[in-house]
């Protein structure tokens, strides 16, 4: 309910409006551009990336259910030998040409680059891959926990379950 | 209804183990190189040699790519042509295999170089390709029996049709100086027309 005031206001008020409402902007906004704090001085677009990266494991699995498994300890020459006959299975001399850098191998896990053009075949060669027969009788076999074109995302999501779990 | 496209390669075996000028005198060179094949080379042999190549290059994958398509259409001892048959999207994978395979695929073949001259879409295409490349290596053969008995001929205007890989020039025998062997590295690839497949 309109009560008088000292403002007559333009009659595009309605009827309902109270006092407490803020009076309808007067100014034209297409000629006034609000500042904002912040400013993007420059922009970038990373297309193409040289290498992928790829976080590897390295599980074994048992000859029967109840044998135990000893650890087995991971070295950078054991993992570049089962990922060249991993390439070199699925996809020949082309594949085991494949430029593949080791990067850190820990524990179980390893942590590879590859050109970024060979990260399907890669991948494919990888999860294709037979394994071989380790030295107490089961059989080792690869599997890749993440592949992708930047490290820093593969590092964080493999961390992710030590935020709940530790 | 899907069609599945495939690919041609017309492919020579070039004899390398003959060096030119020697005491064979009255046979042209160009004939030394196109010499005909052992009868022993069985169409099953080459495919066999081509699938073991193409394993040993590109593996499981490559092989399980190019293996359902493959196959040798036509077989001639005599002329050293073969007409290979390859699915459209791994010809190339066909043709590196060839490029790596230096001996006849029989017991102790000779070493030869299999040369592919033309990729088409269409089998008559190839066979016309063919029949073009014999009656212009019947002219070079006797441009150069030609020039060997002292005659005065043009340049090796057959010989250079033969050797280069463009299109046009070899289609019309055009006349150049000072050819190089460039068009020793490829054939020359036809796309497939919407006719006949």
């Amino acid at each position: 309910m309109t009560t008088t005031s000292q403002h007559q206001h333009p009659t595009n008020r309605s009827p309902e409006a109270m006092d407490i409402d803020l009076p309808p902007s007067t100014f034209d906004k297409t000629k006034f551009i609000k500042t904002s704090k912040t400013r993007v001085l420059t922009t970038a677009t990373l297309s193409h990336p040289p290498f992928s990266y790829a976080h590897l494991a390295v599980t074994q699995l048992p000859n029967d259910e109840k044998q135990q498994q000893p650890e087995l300890e991971l070295d950078a020459l054991q993992v570049k030998s089962y990922l060249t006959s991993a390439l070199r299975q699925f996809l020949g001399a082309t594949g085991a040409a494949i430029p593949v850098d080791i990067l850190l191998v820990k524990g179980q896990d390893a942590w590879v680059r590859v050109p970024r053009e060979d990260l399907a075949a890669f991948a494919a060669a990888v999860t294709a891959f037979p394994g071989t027969s380790s030295d107490s009788g089961g059989t080792l076999l690869l599997q890749i926990k993440a592949c992708g074109d930047w490290l820093g995302a593969l590092i964080a999501r493999a961390s992710e379950g030590d935020v709940w779990t530790r | 209804m899907v069609r599945l496209k495939d690919r041609y390669l017309l492919v020579n075996i070039i004899y390398t183990d003959v060096l030119p000028g020697q005491s064979r005198a009255s046979v042209p060179d160009v004939l030394l190189y196109n010499q005909p094949t052992t009868g022993e080379l069985r169409p099953q042999m080459l495919v066999k040699a081509i699938r073991g190549e193409v394993a040993a290059l590109f593996g499981d994958c490559g092989s399980g790519a190019v293996d359902r398509s493959l196959q040798v259409k036509y077989l001639s001892p005599a002329t050293s042509t073969f007409i290979l048959r390859v699915s459209r999207a791994h010809y190339r994978l066909v043709w590196a295999a060839l490029s790596f395979m230096n001996q006849v695929p029989v017991k102790n073949g000779r070493p030869c170089i299999f040369r592919v001259v033309r990729v088409s879409g269409t089998m008559r295409k190839i066979e016309e390709e063919a029949v073009r490349r014999a009656k212009l290596l019947i002219l070079a053969a006797k441009d150069e029996m030609a020039s060997k008995n002292g005659s005065s001929s043009s340049s090796a205007d057959a010989l250079g049709a033969l050797l280069r890989s463009d299109s046009l020039a070899s289609r019309t025998l055009a006349v150049r100086s000072g050819q190089d062997d460039s068009g020793l590295v490829c054939g020359y690839e036809d796309k497939d027309t919407s006719g006949d497949g």
